[in-house]
């Protein structure tokens, strides 16, 4: 029995002693980390931020005064009195005469509905393409490098732009070009992080062991780089926020009875000057969910470096 | 990515009723019969040697008839942006620095952050409703172009910008601060503002005027929202107009444009710290 032979055919034995002993200690690494973020102010703020629009979101119409499209005064106009926030509608009417409140807060709904997709898909791809790049190295890293910095050179919104007119807009078509905008940036992250875990003890020993690469990466190094890709993914997921809202305020997104915030604001912008409440509203919505999402990934990144 | 998308150019020009003839004679004419592949090259090699080719849309006006003058516009307004910006988050991240650890610094950080993710024309619209509509200080639409109608906007885009160069400021400053030049400089009994200002400045800003150029780029993006709430007719603008017409010419030219910019500017950035900073030179990062 030659000497690589004896490696492999130890293979079970290492792998039963070391791995449960190294599940401990993650498991443990885990729970410090959750009670780092719960007594992080920055955290719990997001976290209840956006817990309320996902309620909201979720339930929609079933909560809120008025349907979000339902005609509360007919054939009025913006320049009406009875428009203006009141007690009745604390924002306001728009210019078809609905809620704004009730508009603003099922407002919620179209966006988170396709920005975790997008968010899922991003991160999912730029992870194996991370992992790859960083395990490999050499020539694929170098190929794959330059293809991201090409895919860089151009903003999101005008790659959507662009895709979008010729796909068509739908949920999925949005949360696929936004998800394949991400895929590179998430992947620079991830092959950084594994770069890091390339050369340590765990990562030889698992490749003396003659494990195959795709075991190395994704059952060994994955797990250690769950930490970079759960941040990045809390970060993508702000910015998929960021360009879903962006997207449907130039047109490519939802349409009109829904109420999209983007929506919501393309259709009233040019009235700002005679009816701000219909636009600042759904706007400060936009930036409170936004805001809240990168307030978490901001602690999460924190908790996890220290 | 262009030459795919849907719609006729040739039966757009013509309108719905033109015979079907004519509509394949008029793409013949215009070339857009022959395989994307050789449409593209062509495309290509007319747009490096200066001809940016006819709109679709408004044959025959040439492409660059409108994207000049709004390239030009668009340079004005992420011009103005810039200059409000960048001495302000630098002064920001360096402040931050100094305070390290310091409520003040916890303050400029997340703020900072937090402005970089809220999309660019939210800021716009809060900007309007404030400065235009409440108080009246400035026009709620930029269509003139003089400057004070492009303060709201330059500050809308300025204001996504200001996290990212401050941080990019504050983590060069620590670094700075820490290093051995900087405390010799303290040791030998230089005043601490010329330690700041001759050792401290010189190398902590070196990362951030790569970051600036990276984000100029980004800039562009955020052109499209930004004109279109403000009624600017620039580059972002013609980018939206055109994917709306399908008018394919214009959306390439535009498009590869900005791609350039981004580069040009990511050049420059990178030319200017090696020259800067010799260390760099030979130095290749991972």
């Amino acid at each position: 029995m030659s000497s690589s032979d004896d490696i492999v055919g130890a293979s079970p034995v290492t792998v039963g002693a070391v791995a449960p002993a190294m599940r401990n200690r993650r498991r443990t690494e885990r729970r410090e980390l959750i009670a780092l973020l719960l007594r992080s102010p920055a955290f719990m703020i997001g976290m209840v931020v956006i817990l309320f629009w996902t309620v909201c979101g979720i339930f929609g119409d079933r909560i809120t005064p008025y349907r979000h499209d339902e005609i509360v005064v007919e054939g009025g106009n913006l320049l009406d009195p009875s428009f203006r926030p009141s007690w009745e509608h604390p924002f306001g009417l728009d210019n078809l005469g609905r809620d704004v409140f009730s508009r603003v807060l099922s407002g919620a709904g179209p966006i988170l509905a396709v920005a975790p997709l997008a968010t899922v898909i991003g991160v999912v791809c730029g992870s194996i393409l991370g992992l790859i790049t960083g395990y490999f190295g050499g020539t694929v890293d170098n190929v794959v490098s330059r293809l991201i910095d090409a895919v860089l050179a151009l903003p999101l919104i005008i790659i959507a732009i662009g895709v979008l007119q010729s796909t068509g807009t739908s949920a999925l078509s949005l949360a696929l070009v936004i998800g394949f905008v991400f895929t590179p940036i998430v992947a620079r992250t991830v092959r950084s992080a594994v770069l890091g875990e390339r050369s340590l003890d765990y990562v030889q020993a698992a490749k003396l062991r003659g494990e195959r690469a795709p075991y190395i990466m994704f059952a060994e190094i994955l797990p250690n780089v769950m930490g970079p890709i759960i941040v990045e993914a809390t970060v993508r997921l702000g910015y998929a926020v960021f360009a879903l809202v962006t997207l449907a305020f130039l047109g490519f997104g939802e349409v009109d009875p829904s109420p999209d915030w983007g929506v919501q604001i393309q259709e009233h912008y040019s009235y700002i000057d005679q009816a701000w409440w219909t636009v600042l509203w759904p706007a400060l919505a936009i930036a409170s969910l936004v805001v809240a999402l990168n307030l978490v990934a901001d602690s999460m990144q924190q908790a996890v470096e220290s | 990515m262009a030459g795919m998308l849907p719609g006729d150019p040739a039966r757009n020009l013509l309108g719905r009723e033109a015979p079907a003839s004519q509509v394949k004679e008029l793409n013949h004419q215009l070339g857009y019969d022959r395989p994307f592949v050789v449409r593209y090259l062509d495309w290509l090699g007319n747009f490096v040697t200066g001809d940016l080719g006819k709109s679709a849309r408004n044959y025959p006006r040439p492409v660059s008839e409108d994207l000049v003058p709004a390239l030009k516009r668009s340079l004005k307004l992420a011009g103005l942006a810039l200059v409000i910006i960048i001495p302000i988050s630098i002064f920001g991240g360096v402040l931050a620095a100094l305070r390290y650890g310091r409520p003040i610094d916890r303050g400029i950080t997340v703020v900072g952050l937090s402005f970089a993710v809220i999309p660019e024309f939210v800021h716009g619209i809060v900007l309007v409703t404030i400065f235009g509509v409440g108080l009246h200080w400035f026009p709620t639409t930029a269509q003139s172009g003089s400057l004070d109608a492009l303060f709201l906007p330059a500050c809308a885009l300025a204001l996504v910008l200001f996290g990212y160069i401050a941080r990019m400021a504050r983590a060069g400053t620590i670094e700075a601060l820490g290093a051995d030049y900087t405390r010799t400089a303290s040791l030998k009994g230089l005043s601490r503002r010329t330690v700041l200002q001759r050792h401290v400045l010189r190398n902590s800003l070196l990362p951030t005027i790569t970051v600036i150029a990276t984000q100029t780029g980004y800039l562009f993006g955020g052109l499209v929202a930004i004109e279109l709430l403000f009624g600017y007719p620039g580059i972002g603008s013609l980018i939206l107009q055109a994917a709306n017409n399908k008018d394919f010419p214009v959306l390439q030219s535009a498009v590869l444009t900005i791609a350039i910019l981004y580069l040009v500017v990511t050049l420059m950035a990178d030319l200017l710290v090696s020259w800067l900073n010799p260390r760099v030179r030979l130095t290749d990062d991972v």
